[in-house]
């Protein structure tokens, strides 16, 4: 997936050529990104949103959780939070002081793929954020102590938000069944044991190898124009020395050959909760058009009260409070389609399951309709269009399907895509994916104390 | 890290040379009444084939029967589950189909809500708010269904450390006042209701008299008047009185069980502050961001994460409405360290009491206030939220620059004064939930 970049100088020349009448970019369709590659291979795209004198600024890192060495799970996740300690002694003001000085949102996430940092601020400090991000990606120095205190807040975060949530504790354990080999199996937040063994020289080594520009991917939305982005770009980026990253391999999780199950019993959950996940390919992984149609598949299932799996489950048979379907389509080795059932207290799990194994036998059985389709493809046209209304969400949705190697094409082009799936396309999806040997059902229990309370 | 710093320089010298043009004029928002008489506020947005409307309607939650908190809540949640001819499930489908947005909520002083569509579905999307609004339906079926769903919620409420916390303040350091009651209600509560208490609810609730609207996006003024007056003409007239007395937070310090199986010690702690119109309200929003804006050189960030790692994460507001104004903050911590992380609280308290906060601190909580403030408002659906927020706290569309130029007029001396008067760590209010089986 390596672009194959102009020479330096060549680029840059063109790039301070284009200034103001970038024309092409001012006819893009509102919400569309234009992008343009720096020398040192950074990629930077931008999407005009003039109504609020604001700019949200995002960095992504084609680094995650996956590039984890064995036994240092959470090495990504420690550097994301490295990344907000002081990364330069000698400067006057910290990163987060800067932050806070702005007012800027801003945050990070560390994902199986990639690494996020975000900005949002008014739009007259998008050249201090542009600067200070320039910064970041190349002057991290951090002290052994700096690190013991984050390597303990990180052990901390683990414990606030998945130990205390006995759901995310459960999808922790379907994620390691779902996957056998590939790395997608391994919490992103990091493991308890192997939290607190994380290096110094390991978090720093990762971070002089993968946080270079050409590894990077900077996406601006906001009330600003492709010509000033370049002109800040190249004048704050572009000072930050080009450097091949390792190359990733890609790695490709086995075809599937057995159901798996998971069960947990847990005294603060309050009611029964049921999770599937099949293993399907990714929008990066899979054939043309299967990713649309496992998307509007989706929809039909399981998006919102009048889908399939709600009406079964909770208006007509009463099993469930509530009932969904949703496909991950954004990882780049792989993806999942996911089905979850919550009940009420008290509530009979295996009936909640037959259920639900009776709506999908009824879909493979008998298709699904015309008018199904139609509607669910104007769902998802309309929240896209409604989704374009955030510039956080917008920028979101390019940086992330650019750092997992997609063009922006094929983000732009998504509605087109999904206007040509056809009933048979959403039918072969279904009958590929959905099938018990690509699962693993995880199943939440209360403890005894919910389960006499409900007696 | 010399490279660092020399990139650190250029990119200061070029900040100069390429500054962004001064920030545009926000949107202008016009002031309009509908030819029905209702009270609108809009802005035209073209670009995004899409439309965002708001309403809020005076009367929230204070309208609650005692011992049926949660009513108006539970009321709120109904108004999208089936009206006029369409069952929920009908009505739900037609939203669906549309791709629309739709919601419903209720806080101590307004029911609100509204939608987002997509241009081309913009009026059968207003036609399924009118119904929503004029004709809810309300079944038993559908009442029994939604109850059951908030019930579960309110339980897991219970087994959430922070939220059971911050339920168990309001009730402990509002007893007797309407602030004690909780907006969504508890199992015991939302147990009690009735389909006729809905019923009660909307004769309260559903009234134009308290109505107030906004609408941003692809439409122009008169298309955007006309949809409102087709919305909202039905309502009949007048609206719910929420008289309340002012309160503020009594001077509690409790230990209470934590939910099973929690590990963490949870602490919720609060200071009384001014009110939007005194003198010092301005100063008291300053030393609250200096304090406890969570960022990473807030003060109790600073103390009780970064240089004790007591915490993952604390922070403290200012909330300033109608009847309260206080400081509020919340916290997690490993069993056996809360003694010394409150301890630690008091001191940081006790210090911006004694010295007030630095100069420069001062001038960066200014700037970040200032910055941040519309941050929230990005997209036609977050300004038209943005603009319904200020009419229900009593502000014109234009507060925004009545805010910046009062906190520029905040002094170094001003807020010393306030940090002096405010920032008393005796007088501070805890609540702390502890696991079972330490004490």
């Amino acid at each position: 997936m390596r672009r194959i970049l102009l020479p330096g100088l060549l680029l840059l020349l063109t790039a301070s050529l284009m200034g103001a009448g970038d024309a092409r970019a001012d006819e893009a369709a509102f919400g569309t990104a234009t992008s343009f590659n720096l020398a040192n291979g950074l990629q930077v795209a931008v999407i005009e949103d003039h109504r609020t004198p604001v700019v949200t600024h995002m960095v992504w890192y084609k680094f995650g959780a996956v590039d984890d060495p064995p036994g240092a799970s959470g090495l990504a996740h420690l550097i994301e939070h490295l990344m907000f300690k002081t990364f330069d002694a000698g400067a006057p003001e910290t990163f987060a002081q800067i932050m806070s000085r702005l007012g800027a949102v801003d945050n990070a996430t560390t994902g199986p793929d990639s690494t996020w940092y975000f900005q949002r601020v008014a739009r007259e400090y998008l050249p201090e954020i542009m600067a200070i991000e320039a910064r970041r990606m190349s002057g991290l120095a951090v002290t052994e102590e700096q690190v013991a205190t984050e390597r303990a807040v990180v052990r901390e975060e683990r414990r606030l938000v998945i130990e205390s949530d006995p759901l995310r504790l459960l999808g922790e354990q379907v994620m390691a069944a779902l996957y056998l080999h590939h790395p997608y199996r391994r919490p992103p937040i990091g493991a308890a044991d192997e939290i607190p063994t994380l290096k110094r020289d390991d978090a720093l080594a990762a971070y002089r190898n993968f946080y270079v520009p050409e590894n990077a991917v900077v996406v601006i939305a906001g009330d600003v124009t492709p010509a000033q982005v370049r002109a800040l770009a190249s004048s704050t980026y572009g000072a930050v020395i080009g450097r091949s990253p390792p190359v990733r391999p890609a790695i490709v999780e086995p075809e599937p050959v057995a159901a798996r199950r998971v069960e947990m019993t847990d005294e603060r959950a309050a009611q029964p909760t049921l999770v599937r996940y099949y293993l399907t390919p990714s929008y990066r992984t899979a054939t043309p058009g299967m990713a649309e149609s496992l998307e509007i598949l989706a929809a039909i299932l399981g998006a919102g009260e009048a889908s399939r799996l709600n009406r079964a489950l909770v208006t007509r048979r009463k099993v469930a409070l509530l009932a969904g379907a949703r496909y991950f389509g954004e990882g780049r080795d792989s993806g999942r389609f996911a089905v979850f059932v919550r009940l009420p207290e008290g509530g009979d799990p295996h009936a909640a399951e037959e259920a639900l194994d009776a709506e999908l036998a009824d879909l493979l059985a008998s298709g699904i309709g015309e008018d199904e389709l139609a509607q669910a493809k104007s769902a998802i046209d309309a929240r896209l269009i409604l989704d374009s209304d955030s510039q956080q969400q917008l920028a979101a949705r390019y940086g992330e399907a650019l750092a997992a190697g997609r063009s922006l094409a094929d983000v732009a082009g998504l509605s087109e895509r999904l206007a040509r799936v056809s009933r048979s396309d959403v039918e072969e999806a279904a009958h590929a994916f959905l099938a018990a040997r690509r699962s693993v059902t995880g199943l939440l229990m209360p403890g005894p104390a919910h389960q006499e309370a409900s007696r | 890290m010399k490279r660092g710093w020399r990139m650190a320089m250029l990119g200061s010298i070029l900040l100069v040379l390429i500054s962004l043009p001064l920030p545009a004029q926000t949107r202008e928002v016009r002031t309009l009444r509908t030819p029905g008489g209702i009270g609108l506020w809009f802005v035209e947005e073209p670009g995004l084939p899409l439309v965002a409307l708001r309403f809020a309607m005076r009367g929230g939650s204070l309208a609650d029967p005692s011992g049926k908190e949660g009513a108006g809540d539970l009321f709120a949640a109904l108004l999208d589950q089936g009206a006029g001819p369409l069952d929920a499930e009908a009505f739900q489908g037609r939203l669906e189909a549309l791709g629309s947005r739709l919601s419903f909520s209720i806080s101590r002083f307004a029911l609100s809500g509204g939608f987002v569509s997509v241009s081309r579905n913009l009026a059968a999307t207003a036609d399924l708010l009118r119904l929503s609004v004029t004709e809810p339906r309300c079944l038993p079926a559908d009442f029994e269904r939604v109850r059951r769903q908030k019930i579960a919620s309110a339980m897991q409420d219970e087994s959430h450390p922070d939220r059971l916390a911050l339920r168990l303040f309001y009730a402990n350091a509002f007893a007797g006042h309407a602030y004690a009651r909780p907006v969504r209600g508890t199992a015991e509560t939302l147990a009690r209701l009735t389909v006729a208490d809905m019923a009660g609810q909307r004769a309260k609730l559903l009234r134009g008299g308290g109505l107030h609207v906004v609408v941003v996006g692809a439409v122009s003024a008169r298309d955007a008047a006309a949809l409102v007056d087709g919305i909202f003409a039905g309502l009949p007239e007048g609206d719910a009185p929420t008289a309340i007395a002012s309160v503020e937070p009594a001077p509690v310090s409790a230990v209470l069980p934590a939910p099973e199986g929690q590990t963490l010690e949870t602490a919720v702690f609060a200071l009384p502050m001014p009110r939007t119109g005194d003198a010092s309200y301005f100063a008291a929003l300053a030393l609250a961001h200096i304090l406890g804006s969570g960022n990473f050189d807030a003060r109790l960030t600073q103390d009780i994460r970064v240089k004790r790692a007591l915490t993952y994460a604390i922070s403290a507001h200012l909330l300033t409405d109608p009847a309260a104004s206080f400081l509020l903050g919340t916290f997690s911590t490993e069993p056996g360290r809360m003694d010394e992380a409150l301890g630690t609280l008091r001191e940081t308290l006790a210090t911006l009491q004694r010295d007030g906060p630095g100069e420069r601190e001062l001038v960066n909580a200014k700037s970040s206030l200032n910055g941040s403030h519309l941050l929230g408002a990005d997209g036609s659906a977050g300004f038209a939220d943005y603009l319904l927020g200020l009419w229900v706290d009593g502000l014109g569309p234009s507060y925004d620059e009545v805010r910046k130029s009062e906190i520029n007029a905040v002094s170094l001396d001003g807020a010393r004064q306030a940090a002096r008067a405010l920032f008393d760590p005796r007088a501070m209010r805890q609540l702390i939930l502890r696991p079972a089986g330490r004490d």
